[in-house]
This record gives structure tokens, C-alpha cells and sequence, in this order.
């Protein structure tokens, strides 16, 4: 299959393959991104979803160097070099020139149409990972040692992952099954030593065991959790996320029904790899009633504490606050609590805590905007920010108090100024890489 | 083309987009509304009209509309006029028209809608128009205003909206006369910014939240002034501030800020903000963001209301009437119940001064005396009620009804006191707040005096009553109501003052029945069940028609009367357990005798005494009225379901009330014995204690391996004899293990469980039971023998006494059983269990397992047996059931009950938990407390009886009738006869029922003489289930035919409709309905049906 389509590719073009490498320090159709535990390095997925490389990457990008150069731009206007004040926004410093924060030598090479990216933490500093592709489909995992990413022992830097870390089959065996097409979000669980993968057109939910120190696999897939849209006749698994405070609760939404399940992992005694154990679920009444509907979620994240879930949906758009602290019984409250309208064709969100209380933060692909939602009270949006086109993913580092926006359409990530004591509080304060031309 | 298909296809969906039908959207994102009066006016300045005077078209008082829409003399008559602008000879007036400013949040716009001035019984749906502020441009356009406004009003003399910004930080104000120009003629609106600054002249650059204006004034007659005019509060949330601003000039003349302590103070105008619109910090502390302002001329009473979203203080200032400026000394600070200490507040609304109470119209009436309230939409998900009248306090919304039933007092009614220990609340009240259903989330209220319009048309004043508008139509208001919208979609009306319906229970029982507590006391929300009083007669005189079900409870009108059961209680008797003439021994629902009035001959099947459930529509009505203590713990229509040994938890596909019913989890097995883990910890949420069930229900081999992870295949073991029953097991490991694994597969796998914890139970191998054995514990086992026989007799259909009678040829033991729920201690404490040498000893699914309990060379027979780790390594499938009990399960209250975690995560009783949360009934629960308080089950020492109970009670029911001394049936065979049977008195918050004969003494003779001697010896099996259907229980009224999709707010309007505005993008799916991004709905307040959409 594979060979299949390499074959397809070569026939298509003339170039060498070192010419259809993609660069190193480029940025090309960015989509998922993520944020290392220490807030020093920020991953970033491109999908090459042009194909005009024989590869889609994770480049990793120096969060330091990031700060470097916006908060000298915040402090005092201290435009750096390779940088220039973006003439039709003056709060913006564009800066071209991505191999000035990219670490060239520490990315990788992965499949197409990346969708997302997660971080484990494996200790010591070191990080695995976790990167969903359409294109194959296929599940990559990478390690990282602090300096760069492998994904194939024989790379010398910026190497493509070999077969090991591109997981194409359930349990590694052609006869358990591949994984399940259109790969969706990521949430990966540091504590627990393994991934979620969830499936956009049919409804799957993929588990990844991922134990440090040794080969990330596919261990189980379950299906058959969300009923299928009336319309399309889809299931669609979208938005993940584990609740904070060790539980070990996984939240998965659907694309398909108002349906938020409820899923933890079982490891058996006789360590045969580990499998899903679905639990309870519940139901997104809180917003939709009246209109009919409240499906098509793209986003689940919780805040710190656990205690809060923010989920995002498009039909009707809306943001949706739940009560997760635990109830008296032991067992979360999962009520809905505020809501806010926000944007058609929102994408993803990121919570932020800088030091005046929690705020999400919403990526519009359709409008190029960040929604800023205040959850207080019932939830009110707080500011609009135009950030350019096609944003997808949104990340926040809270102790750098910043916000990351890959820029889908453009090539770009943005980065918003998320203190509140700043002066450009919740602007684009930078644009990093060369705006793709229309 | 494969991958390149591909390409296209993936790049695509990347960014997902959706294809909406083009539309032309009048709105979008709406989030405010300001009303407006504007038309024909004669510059009088006040003085006395003269018609040489000048008449221009210009904005004036809000009143000139209001006495232009007032009620007209008769059908054709002219409009009234405000004083002075009357026709004079040829000097005309001329009309005036409301206008509505609809505030548009996303793009910062303001557009205008128009609707006539006339009287709210002339509304018919069709009333409103959007009208274009600028004709020239393609489309419906609307007037910029500002960066993210969240709110505008109109000024004191209705010239001027003022807008507050909150992404500028700064106001806007809209030239009326301007803005409707626009609409007929390329004039461009004159909308002006304006900093709002403090006494000193400094900007102050916070984020406004809310804003009210001073009550409209002004004269009819004078011109527009070039500035607006009058006093707008605002509330700057990061600077704990509410501003006085004089909107002439933008300076902040007066206040009310915030310490640090929460403490509010009048301050002048020497304040000062962060800047927050350029960055600088905010101010900490609390974060006042509601506002509202009631001016009430008849009592001369102006308030302002306060609320922060971050304190449960709701702060209240009188304001001077003149200025309209805050009193120091007129504060009020009103602590709401905060138990959880994280309560807010969001939303405000102040009702007038209210003559609380008064029926059938009585207007002027006022038993419960003058009452002022705010209604407080606080982060709890419920509205809050507070008191301003006399001392100021929080009112209770939630008191169980069954305390409030000999209330007479309607002062008190009008606002119950929070934290009386003599008044508790209803099982399960999140606390003192009005709650919606289904955990909708307040987000706005709306209050408005409706006055109803009379037969002969006139508003407001006693007449004849409509006769299409009997007491209690849901749509039809007369009195004080509020709106309530939900962030759902929904809008629910609730009662303040109904002048319509009574203002406590009757203390007849016909009048009773209808005026239940949820619908006469305030702060209810508003039923929409009609026909309320309907009692099971006919005929003229009236009769009681004893086989009436009670209006058909699905008809295409809507249900209607009081709740009931509606069709025939159903119930599930496992196959082979009772034969179909004995059934009747089984426990049931209490029937009470139902005694006609009819004339046989005229009414032969009518006029029929019967026994009837209950909970029958013709049931007495003493009866109805007890068993249905409280409607509001009702739902619209529910099915409830009592199972012995019932599963807790009932969700399906497309339910989630009380967790699934059939769990998945992990079973460990190791040295201290099998347990069944869960990391979502669900099992104290689920209401397990111990003693209970665990089923495990393995996997479904017809459906092959689907139902096991990947790599396991659902293996039934070859001699299993329980269908359906296979066990997720490791490819490779399945056959090897089916000897080792082989009894715990061929078991029915069914446990006790031991300790439960909310993450972990302990589960237990489970002994087979005799199910007839007695519940006061058997004596020997010879007794167990007879009962054996006897249970096996049950299922034949055979006459007593029949040698052909089957007999149990087991052997059976009269033993304690220590992995069993204790008995009580007045019984002999032992059951009768199944002993076996081999399984084939061994009743379906058990197996023969020898015990450390048992004799030597004498096993019991197992249920479930704790198996080798290695046979339950996949996850496990499982049923939580309720053991030795019925579990009573609502299909959408779920299974209430008052276990929560307590110390190391044990799950506990609650000892603070409300006695009604209630979902198990045992077949011998302790004796009835005679000493209680019959409908509260309180003692006089405020204790309550026990729930469930027992006690003898009369059962009314149909006997066969047999010829002497024969099993042959008489002529007719059947009669009604009451006995004494024991009765289990079960209290749950939405039900008391009494179930009957938990217990079967046997038949001597004939089938259902009940003439045997057995004492205490039940016959229920494992499985068997009566449901019922009860409907016309609580059902809310909402604004009917709306559908918004996110409402954000609902405003008083004029002439007292209401206004909901909602903000959510509506994304239609169907090619005959548009995609909306926003709409907003005008209610007519005296007819909730007619609406006006704009979209």
C-alpha cells in the first residue's frame, strides 16, 4: 500500500528526493501544535498538505527565543532583526524568518496531514511525541531527549520516522486490524503511559500504550460508542482530553451526537496489552435544546484543577462550561454550568490561567480569529482577535503567559500576549514564518 | 488519481467547512434591546396645546407610546392621545411608532425595528418590521456604533440610546431622530462617542459589564435636546465599580464601589479605574456585573440592584427620587445561601411593589400584603429570590410542599424563610433558588404585571371573564409573572402573583386536588397542564364514573387534569417461575375501593364500583391527593419500575440519568478476594451498598468478538448451560483455560457485593437461595423442604392439594448465610440454601462448590464463584442490582438514593441526606411510625418515621367466587372484597405508594382463596418487575413555538410583552429554513402563543 502511493508521488514529479525533502525550518500548512511541560520548546506539526514534500514534519521551536523577541517588541518596542512592525496592524512584529526560532536539526519527518500533536512526559526531561496522520493513517511517536526528536535510529538529524514509530496496525499485527481512518485529536497521559487517538468519519477510538523506555503500540481500538449523524450517517469521534487530578478519566465528545463518554484504561495482570473500559456518558443539554441539536464537538480541554471541562462545539457554535470537581459521591458532577456563543467552524481551544483567572481560548478556522472567552459567571466572550487565516491549533504556556496559534493557511504561527497586565493584553503580539500568498 | 483524490479530499476537510444556504440575515449576534417612541409631536414644551404650534416628526418619551397604545373606546375607535397632542381642528398629529434598537454585539451595529402603537390584544404575530438603516446599501443594514457593546438604553426623554463598549471601554449614543431619518432617507445616523470620565475630567478606561438607566421621563411636547439626558449606571467589574454617569456630558456624578472586604460605599465622582483598555491590572476583589433599577411611582419606591459574579451579596441601594442618586443609609446587603462558597451572581431583575395574593381576578386585594422581590440568576444554575420588603432576606423556593400544606398564611408564602429547620426542602433542591428542568442554565429574567383583557375588551379593570379563559389556562396570564430564559433554548414562565388561581392549598379536597402547593405559592415555575380540576365525573348532577382513566394523556391537544396513572401498570413475571392463576399473589400496587354514583340502568358499565389502583384518575380523592405529595418532584410523564433485585441503573442508548446498565470495568482476584475496580469510581454515584448484585453479563457471542477488546474472542464455554453468556478471553488463551475457568463460565455469575468503596467492591461467591424462604428466617431444614415444594408449586397450575403437585427432590439447608444481607434480629437469621455433592444437584447456572461453611462432603450450590485471575483478565461486563430489595427506578429521576463517599472512599449513608431519597423497598422493612405526622412522616421531636415501612392496610380487590365447596366458578364469579393485607408504605419525593402483599400466606382450596397457612413467606423471584406510567405530573410552561438557539437575555417591553433575545447562530440543515445568526422573539405577555420573530 504504501509503495502504491510512493510510486504515485515519484510519478508526479521530477525532483529529486533531497529536493522534495521538506526544509528544516520552514513552516508549511502548521497544524497541530504543543507545548513541552517546561515551556521551553513549542511542537508544531506541519501537514504538508499540499504534498509539494515527500513528507510532513514536527519542527520544534525555541519558546525562549519566541519570548526574546516579543517581549523586547511589548516592553518597548525593540523591533529585532529579521523582524518588522506589520504595517496594517501595529501591534503585530512580523517575523518572516522561521529558522530564527526553529531548531533545525531537532525536528523529524512524519507522515501527511498531521492533524494533532500530544506530549508525554517520560522524566528527566526527555518527552515522547504522539502524532496522529491522515494520510496513511497511521499514529507517530517520537522521543525526545531535550535536544531533538528520533523516531529512527539511523537518523542523523531531521530523519523521516521509520516503520517502528509509525503505527499502521493494531498490536503491530496486519491481522489485528489497521488504524482506523481519519485520525483526529490526540490527548496523551504522562501518568498513565498511553494516548488517545480519536477518529473523525467513524466514530473510533484508538488507544496507544505508550510505556517509557519502550515502543509505543496500538493496543485497542474500540468503536461503536456514538450513534451516527442523521444526515451524513458518520460517527465521528473528535475532542479528548483526560481529567486532571490522576483519575485517569478520559472525556471523548463526538462530531456525531451530543454525547460526551466517559472512558478509562485497563491494564490486565498478565500484561497483555492494555484496552479501553467504557464508563459513563452524558449528554450536552445545556446548550442546543431549543434549536434541536448540540452536536459536532471539536474541542475538549479541562482546567488545571480538573474541575472545570470547556468543550467547543459547532452546532450551535457554541462554548460549553462543565462542572467536573467531584461530587460527594466520589464521582464527577459533569453538569453544565455556562455557556457563551462563539464562532462558526471553531477548531480547538487551550485554557489559560496568567494571573486574573482562568480564560479559553478558541481558534475560528472559518473567520481567522482567537475567541476569548471569560468562563465567569455563564461565560462571556471577552475579545475577538483577528490572527490570520485558517487558524487551527492553540496552545498557551502559562508561566510565559503567551498563547500559540498555528495559522493553517498561511504557514504562520502567531503569538498572543496572554498577561494581563500587559499593554497588549490578548493581542498578536509576533507572527512567526512568511504569510503564504493567496 | 487515488492519492490525488485523496489530496483533495483531505485538504478539504481540514478546515471542515460547511456548506449553509445563502441568506440575507437581518441580524447577528444580538444582545440588547432599547425601546423607543417616535412620530407626529407638537412642541407644547408642556404648555397647553395650541394649533399654531409647530408639529415635526421627532423621538419622544417613552410615554407618548405608551398612552398611544393604551386600550381604544371601542372597536374603530381612534387611538388615545397623549395629553397635548391631540387633533386640533386641522392641526393633526399624526401617529407615532415603537421602535426597537436591537444591539449587535459581533459586528458593534445597532438595528432598528418598528411596530405600531397599539393596544397588546391587537398583536397577532405579525407586528414587528427590521427596517434598513441605510436603503442605499444592498441588504438590511444596521448603524455602527462601537467595539463590542454589551449594552444599550434608551436616555430619560427616549431622544438618545446610549451604548456602553465594552472593547473600547468607552459609550456610544444614537440620535434617535437621526437613526429613523436613515431609514427613509440617505442621512447618515449621528452617533457620538463619549469617554465616560470621573469628577476630575480623566477618561476612565475600564470595561463597562451592565448598564441601566434612570425610569424614562420627560415631557410630551418638548423638542429633543442636543445632548443626551439623564443618569446611566454602569458596572466596571475590574474596578468594583458601579458609576453614576450624567450622560450629557459622560461624567461620573455619583456611585457605588466596592472595598476590599466586598463593602459597598457611595462614592462622588472622584474615582478612579484601571486602565483596562490599555492593559493595566485590574482591580482584584468582587466584580460587580448585574445591574438592575426599579423606579415604582405608585409606591414612590426607587432600588437599584447589585450583583457581582464573584459574591453571593446582593447589594441593594434606595435611590432618591429626584436624582435618582443611591442613599447612603438606604443599603441593603443580602446574603444568598452560599454553601458552596464560589456563588455568583449574573443576571438581575427587581419586580414593582406587589399586593401579593388575591384570586379570581382580585386586584386589588392584597392577603399577603405588599411585596418587593429580585430575582437573582446566580452561578448555582438556579435564580435566586430576595425579599425587599420588611426585612430584607432571601426567599425559599424549594420547601417540600407536604410542610406547607396547612399553610394559610400568604405574607409568608410570599417568601418562605431559608434555613428553617420547621420547613425543610424537597429531596434533591440544589438550594434556595428557583430551578429550571433538567438542569437548564438560567441566563436572564424578565418580570411584568399583565393585566387581562376582559370579554368586553377592556384591560385591567373587573369584567366579564373571558370565557375562552377558564381559572388555570397555563396561557393565559393575569397577575405579576416572570421570564426565564435558559442557555438551552428554552424560556420557562414562572408565577409571582397569579390574581388567576388560589394562594394556598384549599382545604376542600375537590379544590385541593387542583390547588397543590407548586401552583398557588410564588416563585414557581408556571405549569402548563390545563384542566387541573377535572375529578373522574359526569353527568348532570355529577357522578363519580369509577373506570375513567382520566383524559387520554397523548392526545394531539396535550395532556391535561391532575397527574395520574396513566394506562395499566405492567408487569414482568420471569418465564416458568408462577403459573398465570397465581400471579395475583404476587405483590402489587394498593387498590382502593372506587364508589360510583351513577344510575345503573342509565350508565350500567359507569356506574360499576371497582377496585382501582392507587394511582387511578378515579381512585378517591383523598387518595389522589396523597399518593401525588408534591407535583414539582413530578415529572410531565414518567414511567416508574419497581424490580426485585433490580438493576440501579437504567440508562440506555439515549438516556444518562443514573449510569448505564450494563457497566465495564476491571475484576482482580488475589489474595484478599475478588473485587471489581473502576477508575471512574461510580459506584457510590450509583447508589451500591452492600449486600447488592453483581450480574456479570460476559459478552454476547452472537455478536462475535465485537463486544471484546482486540486480540480477545468472546469464548462460551462447551458446558455452559446460561444462554447468552460467553467471556472476553485472550485468543490464544480461551481453550487452554477452559477447565481452569470452567465453573466460573458455566455459572449464572452473579455475586454479592461486599465492601464497596466509590472506586472498588468487593465481590462475594454468592449462595443459591430458596426465594420462598420466609422472611423471618427458617427454622429447620425439613421446613425448607416444604417451602422448596412449595416454590416449585407456585409455577404449576395446579389446584392445592393436588397429589400431581411437583416436589423438590434437592436438598436444601437451613443455614446462616454470613455473605448475605444480616436479618433482623428477631428472626431466626437463616435462609434456606441449595446443598449439593455435584453440580448436577444444582439449580440452572449454579454450581457445586464446597464451602468452609458447609458440612463435610456437602457443597452449595454457587451462583458466581471467585475464579482464577487468569479467567477475568478482559474487562468484565457487569449489572449493579439491589439486593434482596425492589429497586424503584424513575425513567427520568433514575434511582434516588443517599449514598455518597465517605472515609476512605467507603460509600455511606449521608446522615444529612433528605429522608425521601429513596430507592429501595424491602419486603419487611420495620413497622410504621403511628406517631408521625401522616403526610410529612415527621415525629413530634422533628424526627421521621421510618421510609419504607409496613403496616396493615385495607386492599380492595376482585375475588373469584366459587361454588360451595367446589373450585368451580359461581355466577357471577367475581366480587369486590376488602381485606387487611400488609402494606409497604414507600415515600420517595415525587410519590407515596403502598405496595401490598409482600408476603403470600398460600391458597387452601382454590386458586386466590388465600386461605393457606404460610406465614411470611414471599414468592417474588429474581427479575420480576411491575411498571407504571404515572403523566400529567409537573410540567413547566415554556414560551411556546420558539426555537432560540442561544438566548441570552429577556427584557420587559412595552405595553408588558416580553422580548428574548438570542444570541446563537441557528445552522439550518433543511433547504426551507434559513441559518440565523441571532434572533430575537417579541411575547405578547397576555397571550404567550402570539410571537414575533425577527431574524
Amino acid at each position: 500500500m504504501r509503495s502504491v502511493l510512493c510510486a504515485v508521488v515519484l510519478a508526479g514529479c521530477t525532483a529529486s528526493g533531497e529536493e522534495v525533502q521538506p526544509k528544516r525550518d520552514e513552516l508549511f500548512f502548521p497544524t497541530g501544535a504543543a507545548v513541552s511541560p517546561d515551556e521551553r520548546f513549542l511542537f508544531v506539526t506541519n501537514a504538508n498538505s499540499d504534498l509539494q514534500h515527500d513528507s510532513g514534519a514536527v519542527s520544534v521551536i525555541d519558546l525562549a527565543a519566541i519570548d526574546a523577541v516579543a517581549n523586547a517588541w511589548v516592553a518597548d518596542g525593540t523591533v529585532t532583526d529579521g523582524c518588522t512592525p506589520d504595517p496594517d496592524r501595529r501591534e503585530t512584529l512580523g517575523c518572516a524568518r522561521e529558522a530564527d526560532f526553529i531548531l533545525a536539526d531537532a525536528g523529524a519527518r512524519i507522515g501527511n496531514f498531521a492533524t494533532d500533536i500530544a506530549v508525554q512526559d517520560t522524566g528527566n526531561g526527555t518527552l515522547r511525541l504522539i502524532v496522529p496522520t491522515r494520510g496513511d493513517p497511521s499514529i507517530a511517536w517520537l522521543d525526545f531527549d531535550g535536544s531533538r526528536l528520533d523516531c529512527n535510529p539511523d537518523g542523523q538529524g531531521f530523519e523521516l520516522c521509520d516503520e517502528t514509530h509509525r503505527l499502521t496496525y493494531v498490536h503491530d499485527n496486519p491481522e489485528a486490524g489497521l488504524v482506523p481512518d481519519e485520525p483526529f485529536d490526540v490527548y496523551a497521559d504522562s501518568a498513565g503511559q498511553y494516548a488517545i487517538v480519536t477518529h473523525l468519519t467513524n466514530g473510533a477510538i484508538t488507544l496507544v500504550d505508550s510505556p517509557v523506555g519502550r515502543n509505543a503500540t496500538v493496543a485497542d481500538v474500540m468503536t461503536g460508542l456514538f450513534a451516527a449523524d442523521p444526515l451524513s450517517g458518520l460517527r465521528g469521534a473528535t475532542g479528548v482530553a483526560v481529567r486532571p487530578g490522576n483519575s485517569g478519566i478520559i472525556y471523548v465528545a463526538s462530531r456525531s451526537e451530543d454525547r460526551v463518554q466517559m472512558l478509562t484504561v485497563g491494564r490486565p495482570v498478565n500484561n497483555a496489552p492494555p484496552y479501553l473500559l467504557a464508563g459513563n456518558y452524558f449528554f450536552l443539554e445545556t446548550v442546543g435544546e431549543g434549536s434541536g441539536e448540540s452536536i459536532d464537538t471539536r474541542g475538549v480541554v479541562f482546567s488545571p484543577s480538573g474541575d472545570r471541562m470547556y468543550l467547543i462545539n459547532r452546532r450551535p457554535p457554541s462554548l460549553q462550561i462543565f462542572d467536573t470537581s467531584i461530587s460527594a459521591t466520589g464521582f464527577p458532577h459533569n453538569k453544565g454550568v455556562g455557556a457563551t456563543d462563539i464562532c462558526r467552524q471553531s477548531s480547538t481551544l487551550a485554557v489559560l490561567d496568567a494571573g486574573d483567572g482562568e480564560r479559553v481560548y478558541i481558534t475560528c478556522f472559518q473567520d481567522g480569529q482567537v475567541y476569548v472567552v471569560d468562563p465567569r459567571g455563564l461565560g462571556s466572550v471577552e475579545q475577538i482577535i483577528t490572527v490570520g487565516r485558517g487558524p487551527y491549533a492553540v496552545v498557551a504556556a502559562p508561566n510565559r503567559k503567551k498563547v500559540y496559534v498555528t495559522n493553517f493557511l498561511e504557514d504562520t504561527i502567531v503569538v498572543i500576549d496572554a498577561s494581563p497586565t500587559s499593554p497588549m493584553y490578548n493581542r498578536v503580539v509576533m507572527r512567526i514564518g512568511e504569510v503564504r500568498s493567496l | 488519481m487515488r492519492y490525488r483524490l485523496g489530496l483533495v479530499v483531505l485538504v478539504a476537510a481540514c478546515s471542515d467547512a460547511t456548506t449553509n444556504r445563502v441568506e440575507q440575515l437581518n441580524l447577528d449576534r444580538p444582545v440588547d434591546i432599547a425601546f423607543a417612541c417616535h412620530g407626529g409631536l407638537r412642541l407644547t414644551n408642556g404648555g397647553a396645546p395650541d394649533p399654531t404650534q409647530p408639529i415635526i416628526a421627532s423621538a419622544q418619551p417613552i410615554e407618548s407610546c405608551n398612552i398611544r397604545s393604551g386600550p381604544r373606546a371601542g372597536t374603530g375607535a381612534p387611538a388615545p392621545q397623549p395629553p397635548g397632542q391631540e387633533d386640533i381642528d386641522t392641526s393633526r398629529v399624526g401617529g407615532a411608532f415603537w421602535y426597537a434598537f436591537i444591539l449587535q454585539s459581533g459586528p458593534g451595529t445597532v438595528a432598528i425595528a418598528q411596530f405600531d402603537t397599539k393596544p397588546s390584544a391587537s398583536f397577532s404575530g405579525n407586528d414587528v418590521r427590521v427596517l434598513d438603516a441605510n436603503p442605499l446599501t444592498p441588504g438590511k443594514n444596521s448603524i455602527s456604533v462601537g467595539e463590542d457593546p454589551i449594552a444599550i438604553e434608551t436616555d430619560r426623554v427616549g431622544c438618545y440610546a446610549v451604548i456602553a463598549n465594552q472593547g473600547s471601554c468607552d459609550l456610544s449614543t444614537l440620535d434617535i431622530n437621526s437613526a429613523i431619518e436613515a431609514v427613509q432617507q440617505d442621512v447618515t445616523p449621528i452617533i457620538r462617542r463619549m469617554e465616560v470620565k470621573n469628577a476630575s475630567g480623566q477618561p476612565l478606561r475600564a470595561r463597562p459589564a451592565a448598564m441601566v438607566f434612570e425610569p424614562a421621563g420627560g415631557v410630551i411636547g418638548a423638542a429633543c435636546p442636543a445632548t443626551p439626558t439623564g443618569l446611566a449606571y454602569i458596572a466596571y467589574p475590574s474596578c468594583r465599580l458601579v458609576a453614576g454617569v450624567d450622560v450629557s456630558t459622560g461624567t461620573i456624578v455619583t456611585g457605588i464601589q466596592f472595598d476590599d472586604n466586598g463593602t459597598p460605599t457611595v462614592v462622588d465622582g472622584n474615582v478612579s479605574c484601571p486602565a483596562e483598555c490599555d492593559g493595566a491590572p485590574i482591580t482584584p476583589g468582587v466584580r460587580p456585573v448585574a445591574l438592575d433599577l426599579e423606579y415604582d411611582p405608585e409606591h414612590a419606591r426607587a432600588v437599584l440592584a447589585i450583583g457581582a459574579d464573584n459574591s453571593n451579596v446582593l447589594t441593594i441601594y434606595g435611590l432618591d427620587l429626584q436624582s435618582f442618586h443611591p442613599v447612603a443609609l438606604a443599603l441593603t446587603s443580602i446574603p444568598l445561601e452560599d454553601p458552596s462558597g464560589r456563588l455568583g451572581i449574573t443576571s438581575l431583575e427587581i419586580t414593582h411593589v406587589i399586593g401579593m395574593g388575591g384570586e379570581h381576578d382580585m386586584w386589588d386585594a392584597a392577603p399577603g400584603g405588599e411585596h418587593q422581590f429580585v430575582y437573582a440568576v446566580a452561578t448555582d444554575g438556579t435564580v435566586r429570590v430576595a425579599d425587599l420588603t420588611g426585612a430584607p432576606r432571601e426567599c425559599d423556593t424549594q420547601i417540600d410542599p407536604r410542610f406547607l400544606y396547612d399553610e394559610r398564611d400568604v405574607n409568608k408564602l410570599s417568601c418562605l424563610p431559608v434555613g428553617d429547620p420547621a420547613l425543610p426542602r424537597r429531596a434533591g433542591a440544589r438550594g434556595p433558588g428557583i430551578e429550571l428542568l433538567d438542569d437548564a442554565i438560567p441566563t436572564s429574567v424578565a418580570v411584568s404585571k399583565i393585566e387581562p383583557i376582559w370579554k368586553d375588551g377592556k384591560v385591567g379593570e373587573p369584567g366579564s371573564r373571558d370565557p375562552d379563559r377558564p381559572i388555570g389556562t397555563p396561557l393565559k396570564l393575569d397577575g405579576t409573572f416572570g421570564l426565564i430564559t435558559a442557555a438551552n433554548g428554552r424560556t420557562f414562565v414562572f408565577n409571582i402573583d397569579d390574581n388567576d388561581y388560589p394562594d394556598f392549598v384549599k382545604t376542600n379536597i375537590r379544590d385541593a386536588l387542583w390547588t397543590p402547593i407548586p401552583l398557588v405559592i410564588p416563585h414557581q415555575l408556571r405549569d402548563s397542564i390545563r384542566d387541573r380540576r377535572l375529578i373522574a365525573e359526569k353527568g348532570n348532577p355529577a357522578y363519580f364514573v369509577c373506570n375513567d382513566p382520566g383524559p387520554n394523556p397523548d392526545a394531539q391537544t396535550g395532556n391535561s387534569g391532575g397527574p395520574r396513572l396513566g394506562g395499566s401498570p405492567v408487569r414482568t413475571i420471569p418465564a416458568g417461575t408462577i403459573a398465570p392463576e397465581k400471579t395475583g399473589a404476587l405483590p402489587s400496587i394498593r387498590q382502593v375501593f372506587c364508589d360510583a354514583g351513577g344510575d345503573p340502568i342509565k350508565d350500567p358499565i359507569g356506574s360499576r364500583d371497582l377496585p382501582v389502583p392507587e394511582v387511578y384518575f378515579s381512585a378517591p380523592l383523598e387518595v389522589r391527593e396523597e399518593v401525588f405529595p408534591d407535583w414539582r418532584a413530578l415529572r410531565g410523564d414518567e414511567t416508574w419500575s419497581l424490580t426485585w433485585q433490580g438493576s440501579l441503573s437504567l440508562d440506555r442508548a439515549n438516556t444518562a440519568v443514573d449510569g448505564p446498565a450494563v457497566r465495564m470495568s476491571q475484576i482482580f482476584v488475589d489474595g484478599s478476594g475478588m473485587r471489581i475496580a473502576d477508575g471512574t469510581r461510580p459506584f457510590c454515584d450509583a447508589g451500591v451498598e452492600p449486600y447488592d448484585i453483581a450480574q456479570l453479563r460476559g459478552c454476547d457471542p452472537a455478536a462475535g468478538n465485537a463486544g471484546c477488546p482486540t486480540g480477545y474472542t468472546c469464548y462460551v464455554h462447551p458446558q455452559s448451560q446460561v444462554v447468552g453468556l460467553g467471556a472476553c478471553m485472550l485468543k490464544d488463551e480461551a481453550e487452554r483455560l477452559a477447565n481452569a475457568c470452567g465453573p466460573f463460565l458455566r455459572s449464572l455469575r452473579r455475586y454479592t457485593v461486599g465492601r464497596t468503596k466509590a472506586g472498588e467492591l468487593q465481590l462475594l461467591p454468592r449462595k443459591h437461595v430458596l426465594r420462598t424462604t420466609p422472611i423471618t428466617g427458617c427454622v429447620d431444614d425439613a421446613q425448607c423442604k416444604t417451602l422448596a415444594d412449595y416454590a416449585l408449586q407456585t409455577a404449576s397450575s395446579l389446584l392445592p392439594g393436588d397429589p400431581a403437585l411437583p416436589s423438590d427432590s434437592r436438598t436444601w439447608r437451613c443455614q446462616a448465610d454470613p455473605d448475605r444481607r444480616p436479618m433482623d434480629p428477631s428472626t431466626t437469621g437463616k435462609r434456606c440454601l441449595l446443598a449439593c455433592d455435584t453440580d448436577n444437584q444444582c439449580a440452572f447456572g449454579t454450581i457445586c462448590t464446597a464451602h468452609p461453611d458447609a458440612a463435610p462432603q456437602v457443597g452449595y450450590c454457587m451462583e458466581g464463584v471467585v475464579p482464577p485471575q487468569a479467567c477475568v483478565n478482559a474487562p468484565q461486563r457487569y449489572e449493579l442490582r439491589a439486593g434482596d430489595a425492589f429497586a424503584v427506578v424513575g425513567s427520568r429521576q433514575g434511582f434516588l438514593h443517599p449514598i455518597i463517599a465517605g472515609a476512605g472512599d467507603a460509600c455511606v449513608r449521608d446522615p444529612d441526606a433528605n429522608p425521601l431519597l429513596v430507592g429501595r423497598l424491602p419486603l419487611d422493612p420495620p413497622p410504621c411510625d403511628l406517631t408521625v405526622d401522616p403526610r410529612t412522616n415527621r415525629r413530634p421531636d422533628g424526627t421521621y418515621g421510618p421510609n419504607p415501612c409496613k403496616q396493615t392496610v385495607e386492599e380492595t380487590e376482585f375475588r373469584l367466587r366459587y361454588r360451595p365447596n367446589t373450585c368451580t366458578l359461581d355466577d357471577p364469579d367475581e366480587e369486590i372484597v376488602m381485606r387487611d393485607a400488609t402494606g409497604l408504605r414507600f415515600r420517595n419525593r415525587a410519590l407515596n405508594l403502598t405496595i401490598v402483599d409482600p408476603t403470600f400466606s398460600g391458597d387452601l382450596m382454590c386458586h386466590g382463596d388465600r386461605m393457606g397457612s404460610l406465614m411470611d413467606i414471599p414468592i417474588v423471584m429474581h427479575g420480576f418487575q411491575f411498571a407504571f406510567r404515572i403523566t400529567a405530573g409537573f410540567e413547566p410552561l415554556r414560551v411556546p413555538a420558539i426555537a432560540p438557539a442561544f438566548p441570552v437575555k429577556v427584557v420587559r417591553g412595552p405595553t408588558e410583552s416580553f422580548w428574548i433575545i438570542d444570541e446563537g447562530d441557528f445552522l439550518s440543515t433543511s433547504i426551507s429554513q434559513a441559518s440565523t445568526r441571532g434572533k430575537v422573539f417579541r411575547v405578547e405577555g397576555r397571550a404567550l402563543a402570539i410571537i414575533n420573530v425577527l431574524d
